[in-house]
């Protein structure tokens, strides 16, 4: 059994068409690239993957369980859409407490961890407000893998990152691979795509097409 | 998971700031306008002077305004900032939302009952101790304190409770209004002035049509006008709950909480 | 058009006018007591106004019934094949306008008939007889109108017309319902309600909403009698079908457009309604002693001072002035959130910026001042408030206007500097409304802080209107050298 499976999925998004008829299966413990023009749908895709829109045809089935019908959201996911979230007026590790609290599966000591992995020291005291923009992307990152979630969906997770950041972020994505994630990414570079992608996919004509 | 979440939603509030702002509105009107009442207005009993604390406060004319700022906001800001979307695949937002509204409920709750409760305390229990305030005694002639005086009259206590629960769960009713517009409209701004807005706006129009005993500011803190008969408080207060309840309605139609 | 005359010239008018007769002629019989109680003698336009202007009966069976017949009339005329031909709703409901005039005339000529044929035989003169002197429970109506009117005719006439203006302003209001909902239930629905709200607002609503009691638009002597003035009834009535009348005429226009236009304007109109509800509200409350009209300007935006408290005063202040403001606010808090990098280096500073939005702010407190100036002394001189001239009119203009002025814009560059400062709009309001607290009694500080200094009570007091303006001077000084700074220095990040 796949681990996502989109069947036959149709989708317009605020007036533009973006998926037409499309079917695609993602397996586990690989990991995909996804590319395609600006505006062609890469978010929209994520998006219905975890749930936060619906399709306007055809189903979204993760684990074989399809998504609207008795859960919205899928379990234990990491996710990073859109531009990176946070609470103001908190520090980044409190950021990573709130959130992780919430389940309440990990302690302290391993959001420290997850935070000095990802390249941000739990020591800094600054508010996330006044983090520049590659600061609060590497955020983003550690609140995608801080609970060992077994899927990462990651829309343009090297945004705004320096050189060296790139590098850690590509190591630090391929060691949780030989762990056993599964990650799904869009990346505008191509060389992301080929360092890292087991599998990559594109968006033309409203369909995804598999080119590796 | 509800209650969790409420732990989590208490935790995030109670800052230094939250603290320091609910202490000035807690102690603030005790420290600075007894001074200047004490001596300028004759009381006979506590309950006189505990009802002009509060009518020479601005409490009442900004009632809503002082509250709002705890909590209030949170949501709008969490969604500015784009904090939901990693909320979304850890817990259901619906249940989250709920929390954070509670949350502001309970927390609004407390302020507002401890900043006409504490000033009571003070003026009944701790001022006899230290015989601080000046009460005339020659000429006992008492004047009613408006609609709550039936209540002082079984018993000043109950008086002292019941009256600071009223305004509490008033509180919490604007902070509410201010919680759920932040949810229904996209500007911020103005979905956490309107509480203020209809405080103010409403009260105005009920003076010039001679309605003032149904003025929201007047059925909270009945202190300016005569006694009215007791019903008449519950008029604004069942308004603003038909309002919350039509709020919530249309969030939970129009799906408001899920489009980002 | 012959056959709509044909429809609408009915004989059945005779019918409904029935009632009317038996009112009247048991109103005659019952003056023969009263004649005999207080030995007067009553002449017939008594007899004629005392029926005419019944509340009763125009409240619970005129007024309904020419609405009903209204209401059936224009829901068995609707058809779409004239709309098409007529070309628009406009038109339409034009000459569906038209032909419930010819009703409501129609019925009219029945009505005087009758009242006037119940009222022959009866001593005739073109004067006031002397029952409409006393002043006694149950002779309200002639008592009032021979007070305001000089001449019964007079009163008679204006009875007439404003019974047919309130009528045609509900019929043009049905007729508008009709053309956007189709719907008659509506239109059934709000006869039935305005049949009840008229019952309150006869029977419950105290004397200071008269603005929205029903009866004082159908009964000249009530109506007069609650505004004290002739006038207003009629302005009332005649604004609210101007209104109507406009948006007749706008309403081919592409409904959404408008959905809009009154979205934006929302603030703006409530702002507008409360300033001027306000206005009225003190000039009618004043109509009592010799004031003039410079008298009333004061009073109105009396605001508060160290000596004089009144909440209602205060808070009409806090709601004219801080409601400006607010209004200012939501244009801010729309810049401010429009605002990006890319806006600012094509203004290449951030003082440009301001400049590009800062005049027009300035113009739009002159031109609030000058509204509320001339709207308050236009209300109170047509009211019949004394137009002479006081010793000290320079000032009181100048305080109003110049200290106005520095007022508004001492607010508005407050709420400037504290929104860039914080960044946030809602916090520059509450500071601003927390700063209200300095204009109450106990804490005005000597009048050192700058809020509510334009109260124009100042000017029943011995305070100068020059220092006033001086400190506020002062203080704008401060502030704008703070937002010079603030706009110059600070790493500005959005």
């Amino acid at each position: 059994m796949s681990l996502i499976e989109l069947r036959n999925i149709s989708k317009s998004y605020k007036g533009l068409t973006l998926f037409e008829n499309t079917s695609v299966s993602f397996e586990k413990e690989k990991i995909y690239g996804i590319i395609g023009h600006n505006g062609s749908g890469k978010s929209v895709l994520f998006k219905m993957i975890c749930g936060f829109v619906f399709p306007d045809h055809g189903g979204i089935f993760v684990n074989g369980e399809e998504l609207g019908k008795n859960r919205r959201f899928p379990e234990n996911f990491g996710i990073i859409i859109d531009k990176p979230g946070y609470l103001g007026d908190k520090t980044g590790f409190e950021n990573l407490r709130y959130l992780a609290d919430i389940q309440n599966k990990i302690s302290d000591e391993k959001i420290k961890e997850t935070l000095e992995k990802v390249g941000l020291h739990y020591t800094i005291k600054q508010k996330v407000k006044d983090y520049s923009l590659g600061m609060k992307q590497k955020l983003a990152i550690a609140q995608a893998i801080m609970e060992d979630q077994e899927v990462l969906l990651l829309d343009e997770p090297f945004n705004a990152l320096d050189v060296d950041s790139v590098e850690n972020i590509r190591g630090l994505l391929k060691s949780l691979n030989n762990e056993g994630k599964t990650i799904l990414l869009t990346s505008h570079n191509n060389e992301d795509i080929e360092v890292l992608c087991d599998h990559v996919f594109r968006i033309r004509n409203y369909k995804l097409e598999q080119i590796k | 998971m509800l209650k969790h979440l409420i732990s989590i939603e208490l935790k995030k509030a109670l800052n230094l700031r939250f603290f320091l702002f609910s202490l000035a509105l807690i102690l603030l009107p005790l420290i600075t306008i007894l001074p200047i009442i004490n001596g300028s207005y004759v009381f006979h009993r506590t309950i006189d002077v505990h009802e002009q604390l509060l009518s020479s406060s601005p409490i009442p004319l900004l009632f809503p305004l002082l509250l709002i700022p705890l909590y209030a906001g949170s949501y709008a800001n969490e969604k500015k900032d784009n904090y939901l979307q990693y909320v979304m695949p850890r817990t259901k937002i619906s249940d989250y939302v709920v929390a954070k509204g509670i949350s502001n409920a309970l927390i609004t709750f407390i302020v507002a009952y401890l900043m006409i409760y504490i000033p009571f305390l003070f003026i009944q229990y701790i001022d006899p101790m230290i015989n601080y305030i000046y009460y005339e005694t020659a000429f006992m002639n008492p004047v009613s304190i408006g609609t709550f005086e039936v209540i002082a009259q079984e018993s000043v206590h109950l008086y002292g409770v019941v009256y600071s629960l009223w305004v509490a769960i008033n509180g919490v009713l604007y902070v509410t209004i201010a919680y759920l517009l932040s949810i229904c409209l996209n500007n911020t701004f103005v979905a956490l002035s309107i509480p203020f807005l209809w405080w103010f706006i409403i009260h105005f129009v009920t003076s010039v049509l001679g309605l003032e005993k149904f003025s929201p500011l007047y059925t909270v803190f009945p202190f300016a006008i005569a006694a009215q008969q007791f019903w008449t408080i519950f008029i604004p207060f069942i308004v603003l709950i038909l309002f919350i309840v039509s709020l919530i309605f249309y969030i939970k139609r129009s799906r408001k909480i899920w489009e980002n | 058009m012959i056959k709509v005359r044909k429809q609408v010239i009915n004989w059945k008018w005779l019918f409904a006018v029935i009632p009317v007769a038996l009112y009247a002629i048991n109103n005659r019989l019952s003056m023969q007591y009263f004649e005999l109680r207080y030995d007067v003698v009553a002449n017939f336009w008594d007899y004629v106004l005392i029926s005419f202007s019944d509340v009763y009966l125009l409240l619970f069976y005129i007024f309904p019934l020419i609405l009903f017949v209204s209401t059936v009339h224009i829901n068995r005329t609707f058809d779409y094949t004239k709309l098409i031909r007529l070309g628009s709703y406009k038109k339409w409901i034009f000459t569906k306008l038209r032909q419930l005039m010819i009703i409501d005339i129609n019925f009219l000529l029945f009505l005087i008939a009758a009242l006037l044929l119940t009222a022959i035989n009866t001593p005739f003169s073109m004067e006031w007889s002397n029952v409409g002197r006393i002043n006694t429970s149950g002779n309200e109506i002639l008592y009032y109108l021979q007070q305001y009117f000089s001449k019964p005719f007079l009163a008679f006439i204006l009875q007439i017309i404003l019974l047919l203006l309130t009528i045609v302003t509900f019929q043009i209001m049905f007729c508008i319902l009709y053309a956007r909902f189709q719907n008659v239930s509506l239109l059934y629905f709000i006869n039935g309600f305005m049949y009840l709200y008229g019952a309150i607002s006869f029977k419950l609503f105290p004397a200071s909403i008269k603005f929205v009691s029903v009866q004082n638009y159908l009964s000249l002597f009530h109506g007069v009698a609650s505004f004290d003035s002739i006038f207003i009834p009629f302005s009332v009535m005649f604004v609210a079908l101007m209104i109507l009348v406009f948006i007749a005429n706008k309403i081919d226009q592409n409904y959404k457009q408008l959905k809009n236009l009154i979205k934006r304007y929302s603030p703006l109109f409530l702002y507008g309604f409360l300033c001027f509800m306000g206005i009225l509200f003190n000039v009618s409350n004043n109509t009592e002693g010799e004031l003039s009209v410079w008298d009333i300007l004061i009073v109105t935006f009396s605001g508060t001072t160290n000596e004089m408290f009144s909440l209602v005063s205060f808070v009409y202040h806090v709601v004219v002035f801080m409601g400006f403001v607010y209004l200012f606010q939501l244009l801010l808090h729309k810049y401010l959130s429009e605002m990006s990098y890319y806006m600012l280096i094509r203004y290449k500073s951030m003082y440009r910026w301001f400049l590009s939005w800062f005049p027009k702010i300035i113009i739009g407190i002159w031109l609030l001042l000058l509204t509320l100036f001339s709207v308050t002394i236009f209300i109170a001189v047509l009211i019949g408030y004394e137009l002479t001239v006081p010793q000290n009119l320079f000032k009181i203009i100048y305080h109003f206007m110049i200290n106005g002025f520095l007022q508004l814009l001492f607010y508005v560059l407050f709420v400037i500097t504290v929104s860039l400062f914080t960044k946030d709009v809602f916090k520059s309001f509450i500071t601003l409304l927390a700063l209200t607290v300095f204009m109450l009694p106990d804490f005005s500080l000597y009048n050192s802080i700058p809020v509510g200094l334009n109260s124009m009570a100042y000017m029943l007091e011995k305070t100068s209107v020059f220092l006033t303006s001086a400190k506020l001077f002062g203080y704008i000084l401060i502030e704008t050298i703070i937002l010079l700074f603030l706009l110059n220095k600070r790493d500005y990040e959005i």
